[in-house]
């Protein structure tokens, strides 16, 4: 366990675009390093909190180790203005991220580690690939699926094999479905994701062999990430191991987004924490993954503070509140 | 960075400066803190351009509600601000943004920080009248720290006994494990707050002392025995009504209460899941914020003219 960590929080508004952020620096007391760790939430209101005040306690944690952290309530969220239109993968908070990197930059800080979780995870990944200020990704729980398009049942109706298509097509109740026009929108995307599959595996499925399962990746996914790892950004993903992405990241590895991973080699890591972690619906995960977010960082970006005032930071910590750093 | 402003707003008269922003209404929103120490809590100040007719101190919700609720409380703030109504919201300590140690938070030490808030308001503004707005277990807050001045008091979907509303959160878990094929019912999880000290339930973390101190508290107790104005906000099943609410409705209408309640449509489950919509479309916060605006105001202005 860290030790108390001493910080100063400076709560604002940031103009970005039309609408005011609000956000959260958590600073250490000390800064002599010009990283900064961003953290985007789920769709948790406020943002600035998430459950169990994660936000709150990984950003201290964050300036414990000399890091400045950010916090931000997306617009129309929390403090901010603006009206939330809503939290698809396909609608990442872009702009929001580029605003607030944008501020950091103009007060001195040139390398950026975000960190997002669920949709917090697709806005920190999406907003990667335009900054190359951006050094390091954590990606907690990142959705597998586009779910906005429905590719959650398309990609899954994909490996279907001719026999099960061809007795689906004909339930009376599918044949009923198709006088409904957006169960007909349905229906084309369930065919395209399928026609995908068959030109991902070279050929439609026959028969008993199961060939190599469907792509269940999202492009809004594969295609950031791809970027970010030919770029030489370290890439840290974490699931819990009962979050329902696991099923499709662990398919989805087979696929495409294996093959990145391991391309991106010892840059890109991925660990499995036991619970859930989606969401932060229990507790311990959410311990957890501060530990292994603190260890990456160690590994990738080392303290904020140097090496050397980490150590006596480490052997002078004292709970009665000195300044850290004092001797 | 092309396309973007990016600009950060703050006050250099003081010298660890709240940041603010100006509202389309003219009125100034502040955040910041008050407090010191341990004791520093966030803030947020909504001040009217001119002239205040009185001021609302919310007491939030915790756990699953605190994020339902949140961005309600803040349309509200903004629309009572441009309405001539100073606002006070602020987190407990030990909660959210503020400092301190959720282990010491208490229904205690919630009071006393309510009580803080409306003391930093009535600096901030100047001396005007205050009501409250409580929120669930808030409410039990909001009518405690209102009941010396006998403030009138608005109180949403309040918790009207916390061993009830304990009880539905470990349940909530106890149904969650089940579906998860784990084994602990809600009498694990009791047993898990006196040997653990807390318990887990879907990810928040809810401590001993604030458990105990809230146990045996009742809002009956908490509102008091002296006749004053309350608004009641029943968010249960729209047309049914929580059964607890109507018979202490009644209650405080035969001791002299002027009690204006109101049904407003169903909410999701409390302690499972969220509805993720934009809040300012959604219906039902519609309607809880004119009602409640309507409300705030009538009180004022009577109170200014009495």
């Amino acid at each position: 366990m860290s030790a108390p960590t001493r910080h100063r929080e400076r709560p604002g508004f940031l103009q970005v675009g039309e609408e005011s952020l609000f956000v959260l620096q958590t600073e250490p007391l000390e800064r002599d390093a010009d990283t900064a760790v961003v953290f985007m939430a789920g769709t948790s209101q406020p943002p600035t909190t998430e459950r169990n005040s994660f936000a709150v306690r990984f950003c201290r944690r964050m300036a414990g180790l000399g890091f400045l952290a950010m916090r931000f309530d997306y617009r129309g969220t929390g403090e901010s203005t603006g009206i939330r239109k809503g939290t698809r993968p396909s609608e990442p908070a872009t702009e929001d991220l580029v605003g607030v990197v944008g501020y950091l930059e103009t007060s001195g800080y040139h390398r950026f580690v975000l960190g997002g979780t669920c949709y917090g995870a697709i806005t920190a990944l999406t907003g990667a690939v335009t900054m190359p200020a951006v050094k390091g990704l954590v990606l907690l729980s990142i959705p597998i699926r586009n779910y906005d398009a429905d590719e959650k049942a398309a990609t899954a109706t994909a490996n279907w094999s001719l026999g099960d298509w061809i007795r689906r097509a004909t339930d009376p109740r599918v044949l009923r479905g198709l006088l409904d026009r957006e169960n007909r929108l349905w229906y084309r995307r369930y065919v395209a994701v399928k026609l995908r599959a068959i030109r991902t595996r070279g050929g439609p499925s026959r028969g008993a062999d199961r060939p190599r399962p469907a792509e269940v990746a999202s492009p809004l996914l594969l295609g950031p990430l791809e970027a970010v790892v030919r770029n030489g950004v370290p890439v840290l993903i974490v699931y819990g191991t009962e979050d329902e992405y696991v099923e499709a990241f662990e398919e989805a590895m087979q696929g495409r987004l294996g093959e990145i991973v391991r391309m991106g080699g010892p840059l890109v890591q991925v660990e499995m924490l036991r619970g859930r972690l989606h969401g932060f619906a229990q507790v311990e995960p959410q311990d957890d993954v501060m530990d292994v977010i603190e260890r990456w960082l160690e590994h990738h970006h080392g303290r904020g503070r140097s090496d050397a005032r980490a150590d006596v930071v480490a052997a002078g910590s004292d709970p009665s509140g000195r300044e850290a750093g004092s001797l | 960075m092309v396309g973007v402003t990016v600009q950060v707003r703050t006050d250099p008269s003081i010298e660890d400066p709240p940041t603010f922003r100006i509202d389309a209404s003219g009125a100034r929103e502040e955040v910041g803190y008050f407090g010191t120490g341990d004791a520093t809590m966030f803030r947020s100040t909504h001040i009217p351009s001119a002239p205040v007719l009185g001021g609302v101190v919310i007491c939030s919700p915790l756990f699953e509600d605190f994020r339902r609720n949140y961005r309600a409380e803040v349309i509200l703030s903004r629309s009572l601000a441009a309405n001539g109504v100073a606002v006070q919201r602020y987190q407990y300590r030990g909660w959210g943004n503020s400092e301190g140690d959720p282990d010491r938070m208490t229904f205690g030490t919630m009071c006393a920080d309510a009580t803080a808030a409306a003391a930093f308001l009535v600096q901030t503004v100047g001396q005007i009248p205050v009501l409250w707005l409580g929120t669930r277990i808030g409410a039990l807050v909001a009518a405690a720290a209102s009941r010396e001045g006998n403030a009138s008091l608005a109180l949403w979907e309040p918790v009207t006994d916390p061993s009830s509303y304990f009880r539905e959160a470990l349940r909530a878990q106890a149904a969650k494990n089940f579906m998860q094929r784990k084994t602990t019912g809600d009498g694990e999880g009791r047993s898990d707050l006196e040997r653990r000290g807390s318990i887990d339930v879907v990810g928040w973390e809810i401590r001993r002392p604030l458990y105990e101190s809230l146990m045996g508290c009742s809002l009956d107790a908490e509102v008091g025995d002296r006749p004053r104005s309350l608004l009641m906000i029943d968010r249960s099943a729209a047309g049914d009504g929580a059964p607890e609410l109507a018979p202490l409705v009644d209650a405080w209408r035969r001791r002299g209460f002027v009690v204006q309640d109101e049904a407003i449509e169903a909410q999701r489950t409390r302690w499972v899941g969220i509805r993720w919509e934009a809040d300012e479309m959604f219906p039902p916060n519609r309607q809880l914020v004119e009602v409640t605006r309507t409300w705030v105001l009538a009180h004022l202005t009577a109170a200014g003219t009495a």
